[in-house]
């Protein structure tokens, strides 16, 4: 999930990162009021969950009261990436005279959590990462080791050792938030330096992993609390769905199985309507819950469940099946159900007049066909 | 011998007896697994399908010799039993429990490493060795045994692909899923190099999905090293859009690693044949075998 830059900023000013003083607003008039009180110039930053918000109008600089009354209606008019912009965070606009890019991720190729450091901030950062100007460290580390290496290469980057050590100050809360949060991605672009040295967060970007959020009780307690979002206590629910642009719908059990059946519908000539993957050890709710998405995308000619159950139980699928063949109104199924249960699954089938297949492949062609 | 399990290894179940693991367990025995005991904090004393349940895996080592453990514990607190299986020096750990975060995976994956176990998953089906033992919960009936390794990250897609190998009378000697997770213990290389010691097995299969770079790094290996076995592969995504998110987290593009096509040409730029179809996977076997 990721965090709205107010949420982020929140968060990172709790544990002393500085960030600028700023008010979230929901209307022009508020934007005007704030902008007042914090003095010109100002940002107006457009609260969506958007990458290159610059690049799509969603950041922008206003000067004196008039711009900011002008700016702030035009941004609450539009639509930014099909999203419409209902919060606007006010900033005070900070001078800076160095920009700096500061992250804690994943590499999930070597698999293993890093530290970024770039002594250019902004935006075009990855084609600068292309060319190896960007300083990664292991994140796991002896904190003294870590340290060493910052500095010493700070330095040959022509950075006193005062600065790499306030930047150091910054690292150690971002990693706090890194850990503390279950955060994928905690990333600071950029952080400016003004001519007295002091540095100021002016974005933080902060992705928390979806899965400590369906999973880590005591994760989802303390987000709620630091953003006084209490509905972020319940557990997140993960949606394994994405709607694509053709008419053969697709459900399946497991990421792998459900992409090859895709693959298989374009072989044969169709295209698919959706990626929905029922996960391992769905329920019958689960498949009737699938099914009324699918039944709301218009119109199917048709839609395909490949279930091939190891820890999913064919039974459990087919009782979802059976119920949602009496209370949906669904395009014709063509259903294939082998593996755990499966002979029980399949009884349930045949006493709800549902017929199947044995095979994928016969299952998409007999689809495609039909 | 076969690598990783036959029918002498001993199995100990962490979370025995929530509803997936007492469910696998029966399934497991089945198949003829030797399971000698079973993990659950709050009801040791117990007995399910027959096996003793203790409190710790301390508890149960005490008692009975475990050479891997499989953990079917929920993932609010899969790490803490997956650490105390590392800790308790079982080589073996396959890692069912999905949605493991992944700063937690990661924890168990250097532990794993440091201690020299050998662990699969999380979010795997486990390892099977046709005939002889399985520690996870792919159906059986559609492994057959024989002499074709396969390596799979995806689980349903690994049965699939089995399923149609033993269709074509195609056995298998062993059937690892490496986990859907973006953060796993053993990965597709580390199986190949398995694979290429063990003389039960004459060709592998290597069954892989969009995102990640196992595939292109096993084509790498394949042809730095000369593998001495016949490989053959299939690849799940190849119509899907890019920068959409598939499902789990295994499955995301980011640039231009990770994609179909980066996938595909860096296993035929290795002497890979892709196939376009599952069944076409025991096509190309066929003939080697």
């Amino acid at each position: 999930m990721l965090l709205l830059e107010h949420e982020a900023k929140k968060i990172a000013s709790d544990l002393g990162i500085p960030a600028p003083s700023s008010q979230l607003c929901t209307s022009a008039y508020q934007c005007v009021e704030a902008a007042k009180r914090f003095g010109f110039p100002v940002m107006l930053k457009a609260q969506l969950p958007i990458k290159e918000r610059l690049k799509h109008g969603g950041i922008l600089k206003a000067g004196n009261e008039e711009e900011a009354a002008i700016l702030s209606r035009d941004m609450f008019s539009k639509r930014i990436q099909g999203r419409p912009v209902t919060k606007i965070l006010l900033e005070k606009a900070v001078p800076f005279t160095k920009e700096f890019y500061l992250a804690y991720t994943f590499d999930w190729r070597k698999q293993r959590p890093i530290f970024m450091f770039s002594m250019a901030g902004g935006a075009g950062l990855e084609d600068r990462a292309e060319k190896g100007g960007i300083l990664v460290l292991e994140a796991e580390q002896p904190e003294a080791d870590f340290e060493e290496t910052f500095v010493n290469e700070t330095k040959r980057r022509g950075l006193g050792e005062r600065e790499a050590r306030q930047l150091l100050r910054i690292a150690g809360h971002m990693k706090k938030i890194f850990d503390d949060y279950y955060a994928e991605t905690v990333e600071v672009n950029p952080l400016g330096m003004d001519e007295k040295g002091e540095l100021t967060a002016l974005d933080v970007r902060v992705i928390i992993d979806n899965d400590a959020l369906s999973t880590q009780k005591e994760l989802r307690q303390k987000l709620a609390a630091a953003l006084q979002r209490p509905e972020l206590e319940k557990p997140m629910v993960r949606e394994n769905f994405v709607q694509l642009e053709g008419d053969v719908g697709v459900i399946g059990n497991g990421a792998g199985l459900v992409l090859s059946t895709m693959d298989l519908v374009k072989l044969n000539g169709s295209e698919p309507a959706d990626f929905l993957d029922l996960g391992g050890g769905a329920t019958k709710d689960n498949v009737v819950q699938a099914l009324k998405r699918l039944s709301k995308i218009q119109p199917l000619r048709c839609i395909v469940i490949n279930v091939l159950g190891g820890i999913t139980r064919c039974d459990e699928i087919a009782q979802g099946i059976a119920e949602s063949v009496k209370t949906l109104h669904l395009p014709p199924l063509y259903v294939r159900l082998v593996g755990t249960n499966e002979e029980q699954g399949k009884e349930i089938l045949r006493e709800a007049g549902i017929s199947y297949f044995d095979n994928m492949e016969d299952l998409v062609t007999s689809a495609a066909k039909g | 011998m076969v690598i990783m399990i036959d029918s002498s290894t001993r199995v100990l179940v962490q979370g025995i007896t929530g509803t997936q693991g007492s469910f696998h367990t029966r399934l497991m025995l089945d198949y003829g697994t030797k399971i000698v005991a079973g993990t659950s904090p709050r009801k040791a004393g117990l007995e399910v399908e027959g096996i003793p349940v203790f409190g710790s895996v301390k508890d149960a080592l005490a008692k009975h010799s475990v050479d891997a453990s499989i953990i079917f514990v929920p993932a609010a607190f899969a790490r803490d039993a997956a650490l105390e299986a590392i800790s308790n020096n079982i080589g073996l750990l396959v890692v069912v429990t999905e949605m493991i975060p992944a700063h937690h995976a990661f924890q168990i994956r250097q532990a794993a490493q440091k201690a020299g176990v050998k662990m699969v998953g999380p979010n795997t089906p486990g390892v099977i060795s046709p005939g002889k033992s399985k520690i996870g919960i792919m159906p059986s009936h559609v492994f057959k045994p024989g002499e074709v390794g396969v390596v799979s990250r995806s689980g349903t897609l690994m049965y699939e692909i089995a399923n149609t190998l033993s269709s074509a009378n195609v056995g298998q000697s062993t059937c690892i899923g490496v986990g859907g997770d973006r953060i796993v213990g053993l990965g597709v290389v580390d199986v190949l190099k398995l694979f290429r010691e063990d003389p039960a097995t004459k060709a592998v299969t290597v069954i892989g999905e969009i995102g990640g770079g196992m595939e292109e790094e096993a084509a790498q290996y394949i042809a730095a090293t000369k593998y001495p076995k016949t490989v053959a592969a299939f690849i799940a995504g190849r119509t899907a859009p890019p920068e959409k998110r598939m499902g789990h987290a295994g499955a995301i593009i980011k640039g231009d690693i990770g994609t179909f096509k980066s996938k595909l040409e860096a296993l035929e730029a290795a002497g890979i044949k892709v196939a376009k179809k599952p069944s076409e996977v025991a096509e190309m076997l066929r003939k080697v075998i």
